[in-house]
């Protein structure tokens, strides 16, 4: 047990507690946190914008947290996650977890103040979906945890579309749907190459249980599925051409770099290819979809577009 | 504990110190931003006066 270590270096460095935020994780957050704000219709104060996004920034890094103290066993035996810094003994677990109940509760207190309450039960509801729903529940029951996990990371566009507009209408469900449906195709690729051992430690990767056709197939599937939603915004007419082309453009090419991984079977000592172009421009996909997203709403209220 | 650690130690608590007034220096600066922002101005209370009116 790792709790009853006294080995444990006391007190642990700073760089540990931002550590355990998963800071990479939280760029993709903030962006896309950012995006949400940038495309709502109406306006917000610069400050309480800066302060939303912080906000679903520390949020995310207590929900992190929290996901690292309930795991810390599993972190340990599994190759990638081992050098955490609970497993690696640089932290005390009971540490990890007030620490992350202080990030979730001090974000969402904060969000409740300044950009309203719906926004904070929100952030919230997102925080207490990643850190019980999926780690505690879901993630070591379902191959089809993936599935669940991408709810967690499609609220943020959601939480900072409301905190401008102060209701949930359709849109904001509309952004959220499509990062939902994007996480299977583009963790499943990065899973199908890169060997974990997760099958060691008993959590139900889908290509561990199902096998890797039926996974390759799943990725095809949720890549088409995924079409419609991306052009949703365009015919519900919420945005112009420039999301409109971008977002055909984008599907198009994502359907594409699907099609090879989603029917091609690996040979022994297969360089897997396709699947790291298509983990490499999933990225990009979601990056450049919302960027055409702010891009089209700030030229269409600037003017230069009618 | 050798001197060794003992100096570790400290020089370890004594960033993470550091670290942590970073930090409470931070909020104080967003609630004092945010208290700022919030402020009702003239705008606001004629809002809130027009609504008591209403109310009447």
């Amino acid at each position: 047990m790792i709790t009853t270590d006294h080995s444990v270096l006391i007190p642990s460095d700073w760089r540990d507690f931002l550590a355990l935020t998963k800071p990479r994780v939280m760029t993709l957050v903030v962006f896309t946190g950012l995006c949400g704000l940038l495309a709502a219709p109406g306006s917000i104060h610069p400050v309480i914008g800066a302060i939303v996004i912080l906000c679903i920034a520390v949020g995310a890094g207590g929900a992190a947290a929290l996901n690292q103290w309930y795991e810390a066993e599993i972190d340990a035996q599994m190759k990638r996650t081992a050098k955490r810094p609970i497993p690696a003994g640089r932290m005390a677990r009971t540490d990890a977890r007030d620490f992350g109940i202080a990030l979730s509760a001090g974000s969402v207190i904060v969000m409740g103040l300044s950009a309203g309450w719906l926004t904070a039960a929100l952030l919230a509801v997102s925080i207490v979906y990643y850190a019980v729903v999926y780690t505690i529940w879901l993630k070591p029951r379902t191959p089809q945890n993936i599935v669940v996990g991408g709810g967690a990371g499609a609220f943020p566009p959601l939480i900072g579309w409301v905190a401008v507009t102060g209701d949930v209408t359709l849109m904001p469900i509309v952004l959220f749907a499509i990062i939902f449906m994007w996480t299977p195709p583009h963790f499943w690729a990065l899973a199908l190459f890169v060997k974990t051992d997760y099958a060691k430690v008993g959590i139900p990767m889908m290509p561990v249980v199902a096998g890797e056709k039926s996974t390759r197939r799943q990725i095809l599937i949720y890549a088409i599925l995924l079409v419609p939603f991306a052009l949703a915004p365009w015919y519900l007419g919420s945005v112009g051409l420039i999301y409109a082309v971008s977002a055909a453009l984008l599907s198009i090419a994502f359907v594409a770099l699907s099609v090879p991984v989603g029917l091609r079977t690996s040979a022994e000592e297969d360089a897997m290819k396709p699947e790291k172009r298509l983990f490499a421009f999933s990225i990009l996909y979601l990056f450049a979809l919302f960027g055409a997203l702010v891009a089209d709403r700030l030229i269409y209220n600037a003017g230069l577009i009618a | 504990m050798t001197p060794e650690d003992q100096k570790q130690l400290e020089a370890r608590r004594k960033s993470r110190n550091k670290a942590l007034g970073l930090v409470l220096l931070g909020l104080v600066i967003l609630f004092f931003a945010l208290t700022i922002v919030r402020f009702p101005d003239k705008d606001d209370i004629a809002a809130y006066q027009a609504e008591q009116e209403a109310a009447r």
